[in-house]
């Protein structure tokens, strides 16, 4: 029946049609909601770059109070937390397709699957094309949404992990979910990039290029990011423009704030993303000037911890913590995770050898 | 107690068949009102009855349609019978079966009882009445949950449908891979009321099609397992909602389909042809493309059957030497092309076939490009710029001008176009920013190029992203989506009207400045037709203006959701592909078909087989090993060779579907599926006691017109007449083992049961059986007895442990046998000599005969025969015609067959056939020249491979 809307009631229409089988438990545009609106256009619009699907979804609310400058960042963190978790892929283009060519990377819905916790619970990843999620409604009943993460919480069936294969979910191993890279020293990763980096031909400087100053604190991420200027010689994390399309993770060496030679940021397979690579080699990085970066632990109920981190960790540490935590709402750092205490000292000694990082306790 | 038990029984089918008549349901015997331990009692005692009398008594036949009923519910797919006689455990002859079947009938007479119907029941006609009658065999059950969950909106779209027009629906839907689940469906009449009894068994004031507490009994059987619980649950829902839905005067909705004109639903078709659509590069250049069609469903629309496709290759306009099978073009549905050049002359089709027959000659219509240009398109929010068939521009839009030829400069100037780089040879872009205030010039200059422009409502999709349909232009809603719609104007306005499928228009009033937001609610499945007329406010100033305001029309698509099992990986690239595609996996196994695994470069692959059960579960899983992706033929056949190994082989042959399946971390699994028909004649081999027994399971009670041979494999070509009656009991089997090959009406069910030595093995050797020929042939003539032998061998169905193996080795000697009587043996010395030895190919190439050059062309030509069959007998009968080897065709044609696949050689004929291969063996060269193009075909891709020695 044709009839006049308010957005409140939209919200509730929306939330039905992307939400099988639950009742809404708020007619508000959350975290949980657009989430599933990004799973829900992915199915569609993909292959496409990660800014096309951000718009894509922002756009359907164009015109009304619900479209603003905070939707897009909203969104554009939430499509970050889907591809943390796996329920997108960032892949780079299939080839063979006649509208190839295409550089960079793209995004497409990763197949239904699942990875159980070591809480007993069951990450429930991936898109299910038009039904968005796999399950059916008396399984859908079950889900906790938290964010983008989609969680059944143990126990609730004993043959839980059978009845998802039976569904077509495929069954992830913890490792193949996590895609951890190896522990090694801090100073050996960044000797093996330094490597390919001095295998670079020079190259002539270029406007733009911003780079991550090791030297200013690590626990204040944004203020880490500047333009070289005199005081910047040896090898820094930086980002580079492009003339179409996202700056370009790299790794730049610098003598008195003129660049000598980049290097962009890639491995072959498109396992590891430039930012996660990135990411761990600044990690490495403020290990090596005894500035390693700092996490602050704290009790935050009988049981469980909580973690406080106060710059980006790479995606796979995300999925590392996720599989024992959650993660929580931003207080006074950049993400926090929730854990319990019982698992605090494993995930600590994963955060000192993954990242070489170290308790703050300032 | 049986006569007691008859009678309680007869009032009760009585009395149902009275309840029922009227409605046109029919009575199963199923239905009956006995508890589980009432049943026990009477099997129990109808087998003492049956053992005491030897035969079955007439006056229980009702007790013995309900028990037969009882095995078929609960039987496990594989062997009614083996299953009855688990139940009654007594020697039950051909004889007593066909008088169960005469009882079902009599019980369709006296009750108003179901009759099985279609294919299968012809065929399967005794088991089909205590299968049917069971209303949802056990083993069935998860998948029609399944199915009833995936089909559960146009189920609910139906409401109003017939009972038969809702079986077809379920049976014409299914496209799993069950045979045995596909003859279930044939019954309609069946399944549509058990659709009809699920979703009303909730309702108590009507009669329930099935029987409450057998329904209850189905239902609480059905959901014992998680997932049919899940799929049958959500299905019952929809179907529930839906049924409420259209209770009259419960809701208002839009007129239904079926009250719209003719004429009226045939403005909703999308007009025919492509339409273009451009895509922006990150340089800001643009290549055109179209938007490719749903082919299945204009397949469907044009009234052309898919397997039409399978005589035609098909290939995109600017690609001339792209030539691929027609049936590809079904994996293009929904999908766009790039352009790189326009089709030359543009009303040409942008996909050509190369022998287009009358019968796919509809397509081509709906292959041409749309309009002339410059084509107009619109930017929408996902970037890409689709055709506006109207040519109707709108104020605050974007557009992108696609031109065969440079616009004129004036023209460019007053609209503001910026010529855009163009990646489609031919085509200039022109990039078009229309004011949100249009001026009279610009509407002027618009002209110039065909454009139109009024004024409208702004239409967008609000909250949902929509979908689009770039190929019938429209946006696509799920039946469980609501279609929102936000509605706003470059101009004051009062209210909006709108209206569905030509409805009656709802009058929505404006109240403020920034536009409404409707819901049209739940529409019907299918496309529809969405008009927007727009009252603007009566002031001056917009009273000019206003007489230009014309409606807006919009179509949108809403279908239900598609199972996302079905292409769960389409989108990251990862595919399976099957060479020939109706391949089976023993065609895999013995090399006549071939697997591909494509997807992201350097990723790995684990591969696993699956093994299925009858109810559609996998019963168990192996892994094959890893692959490199894009795969490689020589590890994907190291792979395949696997399925050929003890224990694994047995399990796959015995099974009734193996999918295979190559699973990428995280991008998920691509799987080819390959189902085991269920034939009406089959063997079964058992081993007890160290007792190999070959037994012919006969389910469609035929036995009485089968004839049965034996070939051994240690003569594989002696047959040995076997009684029919005796292969039914089970036949001995002694090592190595036996073809049984049992015919009924003019087809072949042919087995080969492989069995290990009893004694001991004490060396390798022992393992090595000893195979003869017991009549060879003395010329080509007898090449026709052989290949008669050949193609039962290679039919075969292999079981036992080794038999895979052994067959292989059959056919091989089969095959050599037929080599050495059409070129010598004397070539089949030098072949061996070139093959094992080590021995050089320009030898064996002097070896062939004749011109020197035939040879060698035979040699460096490119063999097509797996790719373009006709092309390679093309190309065989130009060579030997050019160097004087052979100027019949059909000769030709012969010897390139008998070399690449003898069994494809069908010959109806043979009278003809002899004089076919008189000819042949008076050609020696043409044999020979064959038989090499197929070695050094053999050998060019064994040499492509990497690793290869040579």
């Amino acid at each position: 029946m044709i009839s006049v809307v308010t957005e409140h009631e939209v919200l509730g229409q929306i939330f039905r049609s992307t939400f099988a089988g639950r009742s809404s438990v708020g007619a508000d545009l959350s975290d949980e909601l657009l989430a599933q609106l990004a799973r829900r256009a992915v199915a569609f619009t993909a292959p496409c770059a990660a800014h096309e699907l951000v718009r894509a979804i922002c756009q359907s609310f164009a015109g009304s109070n619900l479209f603003t400058d905070a939707l897009s960042d909203r969104v554009e963190r939430i499509v970050e937390d889907l591809i943390v978790y796996g329920d997108i892929l960032e892949m780079r283009p299939v080839e063979g397709g006649s509208w190839s060519e295409e550089k960079g990377f793209v995004l497409l819905p990763a197949p239904p699957s699942f990875v159980a916790r070591s809480n007993g619970s069951v990450a429930i990843l991936g898109v299910a094309g038009d039904q968005i999620t796999p399950l059916t409604a008396e399984l859908e009943t079950l889900v906790t949404y938290r964010g983008a993460l989609r969680v059944i919480p143990a126990p609730y069936d004993t043959d839980l992990h059978a009845h998802l294969v039976e569904l077509g979910l495929l069954r992830l191993s913890e490792k193949t979910w996590l895609r951890l890279p190896p522990s090694e020293p801090a100073s050996v990763h960044i000797a093996s990039w330094l490597t390919l980096l001095s295998r670079e031909p020079a190259c002539p400087p270029f406007e733009g290029l911003e780079i991550l100053d090791t030297k200013r604190s690590p626990t204040f991420y944004k203020d880490r990011w500047c333009k070289p200027d005199r005081q910047h010689s040896g090898s820094y994390v930086a980002r580079r423009p492009q003339r179409y399309g996202a700056s370009l993770w790299c790794l730049a060496e610098l003598e008195n704030g003129a660049l000598r030679r980049f290097k962009d940021l890639n491995i072959p397979g498109d396992r590891l993303r430039p930012i996660d690579i990135a990411w761990r080699i600044q990690a490495a990085f403020d290990a090596s000037a005894q500035t390693p970066q700092r996490y602050r632990c704290s009790a935050s109920t009988s049981s469980m911890s909580l973690l406080r981190f106060y710059a980006p960790v790479p995606s796979w540490c995300e999925r590392h913590l996720s599989i024992v935590g959650q993660k929580t709402k931003a207080d006074r750092c950049l993400f926090s995770f929730e854990i319990p205490t019982s698992q605090l000292a494993s995930e600590i000694k994963f955060l000192r050898d993954a990242l070489w990082m170290a308790e703050t306790t300032d | 107690m049986l006569a007691q038990t008859h009678t309680k029984l007869d009032s009760h089918f009585k009395e149902l068949s009275r309840e029922r008549i009227s409605l046109g349901y029919p009575v199963y015997a199923f239905e009956h009102c006995l508890d589980a331990g009432q049943i026990e009692d009477v099997r129990n005692t109808l087998t003492g009855d049956f053992a005491r009398r030897g035969s079955i008594n007439r006056d229980h036949w009702l007790l013995w349609t309900v028990v037969a009923a009882e095995t078929g519910y609960a039987y496990d797919g594989d062997e009614y019978w083996h299953s009855f006689q688990s139940d009654i455990p007594q020697k039950f002859s051909l004889a007593n079966r066909e008088t169960i079947r005469d009882w079902f009938r009599t019980f369709a007479r006296q009750f108003n009882g179901f009759q099985p119907t279609g294919r299968w029941a012809a065929h399967f006609s005794i088991i089909a009445w205590p299968i049917t009658h069971s209303i949802l065999p056990k083993y069935l059950q998860s998948q029609f949950a399944r199915h009833l969950f995936e089909l559960r909106h146009e189920l609910a779209a139906r409401s109003s449908a017939s009972i038969d027009q809702v079986g077809e629906l379920l049976g014409n839907r299914y496209h799993g891979d069950s045979s045995r689940f596909e003859n279930f469906l044939q019954q309609t009449a069946l399944t549509a009321r058990l659709v009809l009894a699920l979703r009303d068994e909730d309702v108590q004031d009507k009669a329930s099609p099935i029987f409450r507490p057998t329904l209850a009994r189905i239902v609480r059987d059905l959901e014992q397992r998680g997932s049919a619980r899940g799929y049958l649950r959500d299905a019952r829902r929809v179907l529930r909602e839906a049924r409420l839905r259209t209770r009259p005067g419960l809701s208002a909705v839009p007129p239904p389909r079926s009250s719209m004109a003719p004429g009226e639903r045939d403005t909703l078709a999308p007009a025919p042809g492509v339409k273009l659509i451009a895509r922006r590069k990150p340089d800001d250049s643009w290549t055109l493309g179209v938007a490719l069609p749903n082919f299945p469903a204009l397949l469907d629309r044009t009234g052309i059957d898919a397997a039409m496709l399978d005589k035609s290759r098909a290939r995109f306009a600017e690609r001339p030497d792209g030539w691929m099978p027609g049936r590809a073009l079904l994996s293009y549905s929904n999908a766009s092309h790039a352009l790189t050049a326009l089709p030359a002359p543009l009303n040409e089709p942008v996909i050509r076939f190369r022998d287009t027959d009358e019968g796919i000659r509809p397509l081509v219509a709906h292959l041409t490009i749309q309009a002339r240009p410059p084509w107009l398109l619109r930017v929408h929010d996902d970037g890409v710029a689709r055709q506006v068939l109207g040519n109707h521009i709108r104020a605050g839009a974007e557009y992108i001008l696609a031109a065969d030829a440079e616009i004129d400069p004036d023209v460019a100037g007053a609209l503001s176009l910026v010529e855009q780089l163009s990646h489609t040879s031919g085509i200039k872009f022109y990039h078009m920013a229309v004011p949100s205030v249009v001026p009279p010039t610009f509407i002027a200059a618009a002209q110039e190029l065909s454009l139109g422009y009024a004024l409208r409502a702004h239409v967008q999709a609000f909250g949902l992203t929509p979908r689009w349909d770039d190929a019938s232009g429209c946006s696509v809603w799920l039946a469980n989506e609501d279609i929102l719609l936000r509605l706003s104007a470059d101009f004051p306005v009062v209210e909006f009207s709108v209206s569905v499928d030509g409805g009656g228009a709802m009058q929505l009033p404006v109240h403020g400045a920034e536009g409404i937001l409707i819901s049209l609610g739940a529409l019907e499945l299918g496309r529809h037709r969405v008009v927007i007329a727009t009252t603007a406010k009566p002031f001056a100033q917009h009273a000019a203006s206003a007489k230009s305001i014309v409606p807006e029309t919009i179509f949108v698509e809403v279908r239900p959701p598609t199972p996302w099992q079905r292409d769960a990986t389409k989108r990251s690239g990862l595919r399976v592909v099957v060479e020939p595609n109706d391949a089976s996996l023993d065609d895999l196994i013995e090399k006549r078909a071939f697997l591909t695994l494509h997807g992201p470069e350097g990723r790995t692959a684990s591969a696993e087989a699956h093994v299925y059960d009858v109810a559609g579960h996998i019963s168990s899983t192996s892994e094959l090993g890893r692959l490199t992706l894009p795969s490689q033929d020589g590890a994907v056949a190291r792979l395949i060779e696997k399925l050929s190994r003890e224990p694994l082989s047995e399990r796959i042959q015995s099974a009734p579907r193996v999918a295979l399946s190559f699973v990428v971390d995280e991008m998920g699994a691509a799987t080819a599926a390959f189902p085991h028909a269920v034939a009406p004649l089959r063997w079964k081999l058992t081993a007890k006691d160290g007792l190999a027994t070959m037994r012919l399971v006969d389910e469609a009670g035929v036995a009485a017109g089968v004839t049965v041979n034996r070939f051994d494999m240690t003569a594989p070509d002696k047959r040995i007449d076997v009684s029919t009656e005796s292969c039914l009991h089970g036949v001995a089997v002694s090592s190595p083992g036996s073809l049984f090959v049992a015919r009924y009406d003019n087809k072949i069910y042919s087995a080969f049961a492989s069995v290990p030595p009893k004694e001991r093995l004490a060396t390798l050797a022992d393992l090595g059986t000893k195979i003869a020929l017991a009549s060879p042939g003395e010329n080509t003539r007898g090449i026709l007895r052989l290949l008669a032998m050949l193609r039962y061998w290679r039919r075969a169905r292999p079981h036992g442990a080794l038999a895979v193996i052994r067959k292989a080795n059959v056919v091989s000697l089969f095959e050599l046998q037929i080599e050495r009587l059409a070129c010598g043996a004397k070539w089949i010395e030098k072949t061996k000599q070139c093959r094992e030895a080590g021995g050089q190919l320009e030898e064996l190439q002097r070896e062939v005969g004749g011109s020197p050059g035939f040879a060698s062309r035979m040699r460096t030509t490119q063999w097509t025969w797996h790719s373009d069959i006709d092309k390679a007998h093309s190309e065989f009968f130009r060579i030997a015609k050019t160097y004087g080897v052979c100027t019949d065709r059909k000769i030709c044609d012969l010897a390139l067959r008998l070399a690449f696949r003898p069994v494809s050689i069908r010959l109806t004929d043979p009278k003809e056939g002899a004089h076919n291969f008189e000819f042949l063996g008076a050609n020696p060269v043409l044999a020979r020249g064959a038989y090499f193009a197929k070695m050094t075909s053999d050998l060019r891709f064994t040499e492509s491979q990497p690793g290869s020695a040579l």
